[in-house]
């Protein structure tokens, strides 16, 4: 794998504009999932995902190790969904959770794994940002802290505390929802 | 991949996470739409350059600003004076060993091919002028294809999406 993705890479630096739509088609789905997840909604989700792979392209000389373009590329990510969160904030527009995404998951899933699906993004997103995308990079993404403290430029305690307060957070939000 | 030292979570929780990751459907063509962006940046002119044209007599009022990289025992180091705005911007570098240079920046959409510095004739010097009209750019320096310097005592970047040292110039308009 790390050795196809630094020959994409090579490709990709000699001008083969087909290897980068091969990076694209590799890291889509989970950069698709992580915006997904952390802004809420699929239109600001994929115009980060869009920012990300023009942004990675662009800069593809700065990624020093070839190999791990996939770890490179994913710091432009966590870094163009704090922009656009941040952007979505300054327009106040409501986030919608449960849209067409989560919609055509649906179709594969009975009608109450789709209700759980919706309150587990509901109670995601009464997660302070921060907070989020540390649950997210933790526990959905799977990367170990002293990657997350890498992408995010926080330290690793700092993660650990976010994640447990998000755990703790979710937790409750969760139990809430099973009591109503 | 995984800490080894994993939190025991509480089923609830467990339960959520797997939903959570669950591929999450874009519709059909999303990649084309990213690739189509970035073939659309790729045919655009490199925006300061291209209105350049209109503005090219207010250059003649221009002041130049120097960035000067030179080169010590332990390797790049660098310093940068850039005594007033202006539409032109010299950049120079000093690498004695150096077989190729350019200056990649939001001017040139970071492309390495756009704008190389030319070798002086002696004194291992580089140099390159870069129109720009007004506004805030990130650059750095790429010398031979793999070594990205920037200016330690120029402004950072301020954008850690790059993950490689940026510095940042600020050309002054003219009023009209």
């Amino acid at each position: 794998m790390d050795q196809t993705v630094a020959d994409l890479v090579t490709r990709v630096l000699e001008a083969d504009a087909d290897a980068f739509a091969q990076l694209v088609a590799v890291y889509r789905p989970q950069f698709g999932r992580y915006a997904y997840r952390m802004l809420g909604n699929r239109e600001d989700a994929e115009e980060a995902l869009q920012d990300t792979f023009v942004r990675a392209y662009q800069a593809i000389m700065a990624c020093r190790d070839r190999a791990r373009f996939g770890a490179w590329a994913f710091t432009i990510l966590v870094n163009r969904c704090r922009t656009v969160r941040q952007r979505v904030m300054r327009r106040d527009r409501p986030r919608v959770f449960g849209e067409a995404a989560l919609d055509a998951a649906a179709v594969d899933h009975p009608a109450e794994r789709h209700f759980e699906r919706e309150e587990v993004n509901r109670a995601l997103a009464t997660l302070p940002p921060d907070q989020r995308e540390a649950f997210l990079l933790k526990h959905v993404e799977e990367l170990p802290y002293d990657e997350m403290a890498n992408l995010t430029g926080s330290s690793v305690s700092a993660l650990k505390m976010r994640v447990k307060r998000a755990c703790e957070r979710l937790r409750r939000e969760l139990e809430g929802i099973a009591h109503a | 991949m995984h800490d080894t030292a994993q939190e025991k979570l509480d089923p609830r929780l467990e339960s959520a996470i797997g939903l959570l990751r669950e591929p999450v459907d874009f519709g059909p063509g999303v990649d084309q739409r990213v690739l189509q962006r970035i073939a659309a940046d790729r045919a655009a002119p490199p925006r300061n350059w291209f209105a350049f044209g209109w503005i090219g007599g207010l250059a003649l009022a221009a002041a130049v600003g120097y960035f000067v990289l030179v080169r010590d025992g332990s390797g790049p180091t660098a310093r940068s004076h850039r005594p007033s705005g202006g539409e032109e911007v010299v950049f120079t570098l000093t690498a004695a060993t150096a077989a190729r240079v350019s200056v990649v920046g939001d001017f040139n959409n970071w492309d390495p091919k756009v704008t190389p510095l030319k070798a002086a004739p002696t004194g291992g010097r580089w140099i390159v002028t870069v129109k720009l009209l007004p506004g805030r750019y990130r650059f750095a320096f790429l010398v031979d294809g793999h070594t990205w310097l920037a200016d330690p005592d120029h402004p950072a970047g301020g954008d850690p999406d790059f993950q490689s040292p940026t510095s940042v110039i600020t050309v002054e308009g003219h009023s009209l």
